[in-house]
């Protein structure tokens, strides 16, 4: 092979490339398998003995339940413009998922032409102008703005990304952002611009309304997200501590 | 394992159908359609059997009660092997410790293999391993773009659909993997 080959050629010796891959298993009946062990535990009643009770008494049992639920989900949901905050015990006890890096949006642009795409203004942080920036496309509500920046002297890496500082921002209420943390006490109520913010410090798992679905990431960084002005919500991601990164908030315009 | 139409194969479309509607069998015949591909691209992540073992098994079964979100008209093969290929990160990162297995090119083909395809024939073992170890030593972005493109043959649509990216974004991240592959191939393994 020639020390400098086209690019051409490189993409043929790749084509012909053969990979020893390892034998692929079987599969099919363990998969079938499962998802009819499935079935057959959907259809089987949790407590046998409520399988005789009477509908009218499963009705009012499941609507009191309900009623129950609503009450539980509306006292541990937190939002903030497009960003809401969920408690969810046991949240991030499950597999862990890739962390949240910006690239999987599509093909990074200038900030400036990420604005204008998504057609509303945000208000960047006081730090360097960020090295790259997205635009998220919702299935359902406005556009969301992704703006990121490299690692530096002043924006330690955030652990697990390639980043130092990732800034999202969503105009309106249309939920296109939900965390999910573990723990009331993983959330707490700040003060940006003189309206409310939250900070979350610890691990939480972060779900993304795009336009192709939901994409679910783990969040290892610290999380402050704010209200700003013209109806645009932030929700900043850094390594740095609390301090800071309210200074970060706080010295957008 | 399935209906079959006049002797026909169902079409993806068909099976998917099907199996929207809780056909178990016809979901078994896309994952056996799609088994190999799905492993060897677990595989390609995982770089253990055990763990793509998993990763496409449970990847195929979440896929099938996710199949009310997957869009009438879309291909089958893209969407499982994005959904493979989350599972397979996840698994990479929690093995992130356990020692991984190169990617070695094939054996020597004995007297009674068949014979390998022209291109495969003009490139000499030696390069294989080259290029191959040239591959390992990129960034895991670099490497998937061009081992879905090039390992596992998939389109440009395809991978984009699999990486989860938008498809004029596999064309420029393609164009720079390549540039980055062939800048390491000018470079020794140990430099």
């Amino acid at each position: 092979m020639d020390d400098r080959m086209s690019i051409e050629r490189l993409e043929a010796a790749l084509g012909a490339l053969g990979v020893a891959y390892p034998e692929t298993p079987p599969m099919v009946s363990a998969v079938t398998a499962r998802l009819a062990s499935q079935r057959a535990a959907d259809r089987r009643p949790a407590f046998p003995r409520a399988a005789l009770w009477n509908r009218r008494r499963v009705v009012v049992l499941v609507a009191a339940g309900l009623l129950a639920a609503l009450a539980i989900a509306a006292a541990a949901r937190y939002a903030i413009g497009a960003f809401e905050v969920r408690v969810q015990p046991g949240v991030t006890s499950g597999p862990s998922t890739p962390p949240f890096e910006p690239d999987v949006l599509g093909e990074p642009m200038t900030p400036d032409a990420a604005v204008a795409l998504a057609g509303f203004d945000a208000r960047l942080p006081a730090a360097p102008p960020p090295d790259e920036a997205y635009v998220i496309d919702s299935q359902f509500g406005d556009p969301g703005l992704v703006f990121a920046w490299r690692p530096s002297a002043s924006l330690p890496v955030i652990e697990g990304t390639e980043w130092g500082l990732v800034l999202v921002a969503a105009q309106g209420d249309t939920e296109l952002v939900v965390k999910a943390i573990d723990r009331f006490e993983d959330l707490q109520e700040l003060v940006v611009h003189g309206r409310r913010a939250f900070w979350i410090s610890a691990p939480h798992v972060l779900m993304l309304e795009t336009e192709r679905g939901v994409e679910t990431y783990a969040v290892g960084g610290n999380v402050l997200i704010w209200q700003g002005d013209g109806g645009v919500a932030y929700r900043l991601e850094t390594a740095l501590g609390r301090a800071e990164a309210l200074a970060l908030a706080e010295g957008a315009p | 394992m399935t209906d079959r139409v006049e002797g026909r194969p169902l079409e993806d479309v068909e099976l998917v159908e099907r199996a929207r509607g809780g056909d178990i069998a016809a979901y078994g015949e896309l994952v056996d359609r799609y088994r190999e591909v799905a492993f060897r691209t677990a595989w390609l992540i995982t770089r253990s059997s055990g763990d793509a073992e998993d990763a496409a098994q449970d990847a195929f079964v979440k896929a099938f009660y996710a199949l009310a979100r997957f869009r009438r008209g879309e291909a089958f093969r893209p969407w499982i092997l994005r959904i493979v290929s989350n599972e397979a990160r996840n698994r990479r990162r929690s093995a992130a410790r356990r020692e991984r297995l190169a990617l070695r090119a094939e054996r020597e083909r004995g007297p009674g293999d068949a014979a390998p395809s022209p291109e495969a024939a003009t490139l000499a073992r030696e390069d294989r391993e080259r290029l191959l170890g040239a591959l390992e030593r990129l960034s895991e972005r670099d490497r998937s773009v061009i081992a879905y493109r090039y390992l596992l043959e998939l389109s440009e649509a395809e991978t984009a659909e699999a990486l989860g990216v938008r498809p004029g974004t596999v064309k420029s991240r393609l164009s720079r993997a390549l540039e980055r592959l062939r800048a390491t191939l000018e470079v020794p393994a140990d430099g």
